[in-house]
């Protein structure tokens, strides 16, 4: 499992789907899940709502969006063979508000399905080589095990206990997960995202790979250099070029500062874990005839 | 009589930087001004001088900066744990009551970890800013969430969590019209969680019920002044991708509460100083040094850059009329983009000059 982190707005999503499709072309059978019952993935593939059940949007790859009750109903068919009157019973708010006090039993219940899909689908399941999660903005890596370590500091016994037993294991495992952390490159994004991995490792754990999203290309040819440029063009008596002008050097500080930026994360990072980076596409914004670009952009990539 | 602004949004969206850019602006034209931020970055602290940051209000002070008489800015940093701990002091019958309750493990999680929390006490810190009294008004920068809405369903959450009649259900099953179907389900979940999880729940409902009246009258005060025409609630989101901030959702829920929606707030709004101009490499000097070639396509990579700025911010202006009608034609806030960053308070200032109380433009 890849579990895909990082803040609101970086990208993740996009990331998410680039990945397992990816992943899709190259044999493997994917998953891209989402949690809490998100639906940011079905518009990339131009599809409506949200779907509990996996749906195929491209060779290998299916999504798929969950909530903590769906996968609550699961675990009772699976762990407590519970009868259907009962299950239908626990579908009462009673339960949903004893879903909602009981912290982190949202992450937990979630987070046992999926590796439940991983390691011992039952017949009839589809079969995934890969799980790529679109983690929430405000649930690293750090939080689902916290979400874990949480449950066992209330509980030793049961079946909530055994299932975070189960799933701190599997979350420290490198071999089945992973933490790829998605960043910007700007200066504090990335000293957030170093204080993650510093806690991390505090934890004893690791990112897998940082990809660092919307990287720009510089927005000018290197000759002649922008100070040049810019004292040639202050010789010309016309405000539209000194407004534009005044606007393209910040362009290019900002695009100095972002290699500035990289360079700082290669070195605190050196050999350890890869960084990719990804360039930014139509300024990084999404808005419906982008989403068609991104879209035909996503399909080429699931396509081939 | 104190006025509330509420700025609501996704992560990401520079909602706290917003929220900080108010203030200064509002203590700017005169107001007294009290920020509470929920979880500032470093260098946004440093803008407002806020090196200590804790869970009480702190003077920053307004150097370099005109402001009108009267203005003043307090800024705090909402800690949840300390706020929880804080109102279970306050409000508990005894000394030994509170330590109970501060011990208990649910109690632990609960002040810690539970999704909703962080907003429920958002609301409690803002009960204790409005009986203060002593500021015009109270600036609220909600906590990051992935929709937009959780900051007003979140605090619902978590008062249905104190309804003792549905908790009750679960920790002592039994009677009532629905008793032995109950009874079932909460037998159910006593094997999922454990006696031990159960009698800590038991426990923390048994030591709250003496809590939970005031829980309920401080959220029934605050739920009347955050639907109250003393409340403002404006929708900070990014110009290059505002719908992706469930805005329609947004405006569903403020309409239903009739709760007073005061506009957009529009981050990072790119402008074009030369549409529609584009210069040659004969018109424009050579630097020395410069071979015709290279400034030729200098030159052509300066026009298409102009192309790239106009059509982003054509998108950005189409993006903000598309909300603006969405809702109504409510007022839109254009911010442009700062390139480096906010990181003083002048620049906050500067920030200040294109949000409310200055008319959107």
């Amino acid at each position: 499992m890849l579990i895909i982190t990082g803040k609101g707005g970086v990208g993740r999503t996009t990331v998410s789907a680039a990945l397992g499709l990816a992943a899709g072309r190259a044999g493997k059978r994917v998953a891209i899940v989402e949690l809490s019952g998100m639906a940011n993935l079905p518009p990339l593939f131009g599809l409506e709502g949200r779907s509990f059940a996996p749906r195929r949007v491209a060779q290998n790859v299916d999504i798929l969006s969950m909530t903590a009750l769906e996968c609550l109903d699961e675990f009772g068919i699976r762990k407590l063979r519970l009868t259907a009157l009962v299950r239908m019973m626990m579908r009462s708010r009673v339960v949903q508000a004893f879903l909602d006090a009981v912290p982190g039993i949202h992450d937990l219940l979630q987070m046992g399905k999926l590796e439940n899909m991983l390691s011992e689908p039952l017949a009839g399941d589809p079969i995934y080589d890969l799980m790529v999660l679109d983690a929430p903005a405000t649930g690293h890596g750090l939080t689902l095990l916290a979400a874990a370590k949480s449950m066992r500091e209330m509980t030793r016994v049961g079946p909530f206990a055994e299932l975070s037993k189960v799933i701190e294991d599997f979350l420290a495992d490198p071999e089945k997960a992973g933490l790829v952390l998605v960043t910007l490159p700007e200066a504090l994004p990335v000293n957030e995202s170093l204080e993650l991995r510093a806690a991390l490792q505090r934890d004893g754990t690791d990112l897998q790979a940082i990809v660092v999203n919307m990287v720009e290309r510089a927005p000018l040819p290197a000759t002649p250099n922008w100070t040049k440029a810019r004292a040639a063009l202050s010789k010309v008596d016309d405000t539209d070029l000194q407004a534009l002008a005044d606007q393209v050097g910040k362009a290019v500080e900002r695009n100095g500062n972002q290699l500035g930026v990289l360079d700082e994360l290669s070195a605190a990072i050196g050999d350890d874990i890869p960084i990719h980076r990804l360039p930014r596409i139509g300024h990084g914004s999404i808005d419906p005839t982008e989403l068609a670009e991104l879209r035909e952009l996503l399909g080429a990539l699931g396509a081939s | 009589m104190t006025r509330v602004i509420v700025c609501c949004g996704v992560g990401g969206t520079g909602k706290t930087t917003t929220a900080a850019a108010l203030g200064v602006g509002h203590a700017v034209a005169g107001q007294r001004v009290c920020v509470l931020t929920i979880d500032p970055a470093r260098r946004l602290a440093d803008a407002l001088c806020l090196d200590q940051l804790d869970n009480t209000p702190r003077d920053v002070t307004l150097d370099g900066v005109a402001v009108a008489d009267g203005g003043s800015l307090d800024a705090l940093m909402l800690d949840r744990k300390s706020t929880w701990d804080d109102v279970i002091r306050r409000f508990s019958p005894s000394e030994d009551a509170a330590d109970r309750l501060l011990d208990n493990r649910y109690y632990r999680a609960v002040s810690t970890r539970l999704t909703g929390s962080h907003e429920y006490m958002a609301i409690e810190k803002l009960y204790q800013l409005v009986q203060d009294g002593r500021w015009d008004v109270i600036i609220v920068d909600t906590p990051p969430t992935e929709h937009v809405l959780d900051f007003f369903k979140s605090p619902e959450r978590v008062s249905r969590i104190f309804d003792r009649s549905v908790m009750s259900m679960i920790t002592q099953p039994g009677g009532g019209f629905f008793g032995s179907a109950t009874k079932r389900v909460g037998r159910v979940l006593r094997r999922l969680a454990g006696e031990s999880v159960m009698n800590d729940i038991s426990e923390f409902f048994s030591l709250m019920s003496a809590l939970s009246g005031g829980f309920r009258a401080r959220a029934k005060a605050v739920g009347e002044l955050l639907a109250s025409d003393r409340t403002e609630y404006y929708l900070v989101a990014r110009a290059s991708a505002p719908e992706r901030n469930d805005i329609l959702g947004f405006l569903a829920t403020i309409r239903e509460r009739k709760m007073k929606f005061a506009g957009f707030l529009l981050n990072r709004v790119a402008t074009a100083p030369a549409r529609g101009r584009t210069w040659t490499a004969k018109e424009l000097p050579r630097p020395k040094g410069t071979k015709v070639a290279e400034w030729e396509a200098w030159v052509a990579a300066f026009n298409a850059h102009n192309e790239e700025v106009v059509r982003r911010a054509d998108r950005h202006d189409a993006a903000a009329r598309r909300i603006s009608a969405a809702a109504d034609g409510a007022p839109v806030w254009r911010i442009p983009e700062l390139t480096d960053g906010v990181n003083s308070l002048a620049r906050l200032a500067e920030l200040g000059r294109f949000l409310p109380p200055n008319k959107a433009v």
